[in-house]
């Protein structure tokens, strides 16, 4: 592999063609994908089990989740997936490499965002005396049954998402430099496609987090 | 290579998750009852699926790839509801 550019692109000898190469490619990190998503879903099994076990509990633990933060981080996310794709896009176009790089960059600093305000949320929780496992003197004092399995629950499944977004603006960081190198070119946008793809699932991830944690209370 | 369909496309996608969002949100607080639940779901499983076609670009994908995509969500949608059934016919 070398950075300079050919007028060929090149694709790996085991492949018949740079197509096939890209869709098996895209393929799979689909599988990967689906791996990554299955890790999470013991936690929404979990979820669906002790909630239809504690219902009030889940009710009472959502009402006390800042819905502001929620929804902020929410809509964060989903900005940064358009700017995920939309660096795509331009590689693909071959137009416009610093375009490329730029969105990435965005999308990374949204991730960062994210980041701090789900800290200052989880600040905000302890503070409160919400914590995993549930032994202090908010706990006692609501007294519902229930109520600290919703929040462990809430602080794994929030907080394993919170390493993936981590580790997605990693993956995104790489390809900030391999873009830059030229190295992943529109030839090989394919590379860049399944870095993204990567991101979008953490953004997906957190689709149905949001409302599973902040949304389905009340009633 | 096909020219790519564009970002006018790319912006059209951002703007129905974002209106879904607010949907979502503003009827988290009318209260129907089981059916909020039932709503909020469906809303987020809708998203999903609008980010999957057309960020993850599975609307001009193989049906190879389609299929190995398709394979998690089938499974935890099956997890979920059998566990939960456990519970509720205990």
């Amino acid at each position: 592999m070398s950075a300079e550019t050919t007028n060929a692109p090149t694709h790996a000898d085991h492949f018949e063609s740079l197509e096939r190469q890209a869709h098996a490619a895209r393929f799979g990190m689909w599988v990967f994908l689906c791996s990554e998503l299955l890790l999470f879903a013991g936690l929404f099994g979990l979820y669906g089990s002790y909630r239809a076990k504690w219902p009030a509990a889940f009710r009472v633990g959502i009402e006390h989740m800042e819905v502001v933060i929620g929804s902020v981080n929410t809509i964060i996310l989903i900005v940064s997936s358009f700017f995920a794709a939309l660096a795509v896009h331009l590689l693909e176009q071959g137009r416009s490499r610093k375009g490329a790089i730029g969105s990435l960059l965005v999308t990374i600093t949204l991730g960062a965002t994210f980041e701090v305000l789900k800290g200052i949320e989880y600040a905000h929780h302890i503070h409160d005396g919400i914590v995993p496992g549930g032994e202090t003197a908010f706990f006692h004092a609501h007294g519902v049954p229930g109520l600290e399995t919703f929040f462990t629950l809430y602080y794994l499944a929030t907080g394993l998402h919170a390493v993936h977004v981590l580790v997605g603006m990693i993956v995104l960081g790489v390809f900030v430099v391999l873009v830059w190198r030229g190295d992943v070119d529109r030839a090989h946008s394919h590379r860049l496609e399944a870095g993204v793809l990567y991101w979008h699932l953490v953004d997906a991830i957190w689709i149905f987090l949001w409302p599973m944690f902040y949304l389905m209370g009340g009633g | 290579m096909p020219k790519p369909k564009g970002k006018g496309a790319l912006v059209l996608n951002l703007v129905a998750l974002l209106v879904l969002t607010g949907t979502s949100w503003a009827v988290s607080y009318v209260h129907l009852g089981d059916w909020n639940e039932v709503v909020a779901l469906g809303i987020a499983a809708l998203k999903v699926s609008l980010v999957a076609l057309f960020f993850m670009h599975l609307s001009r994908e193989h049906g190879s790839v389609r299929f190995a995509a398709m394979t998690a969500p089938v499974f935890i949608a099956l997890l979920v509801a059998i566990m939960a059934a456990d519970i509720v016919t205990r």
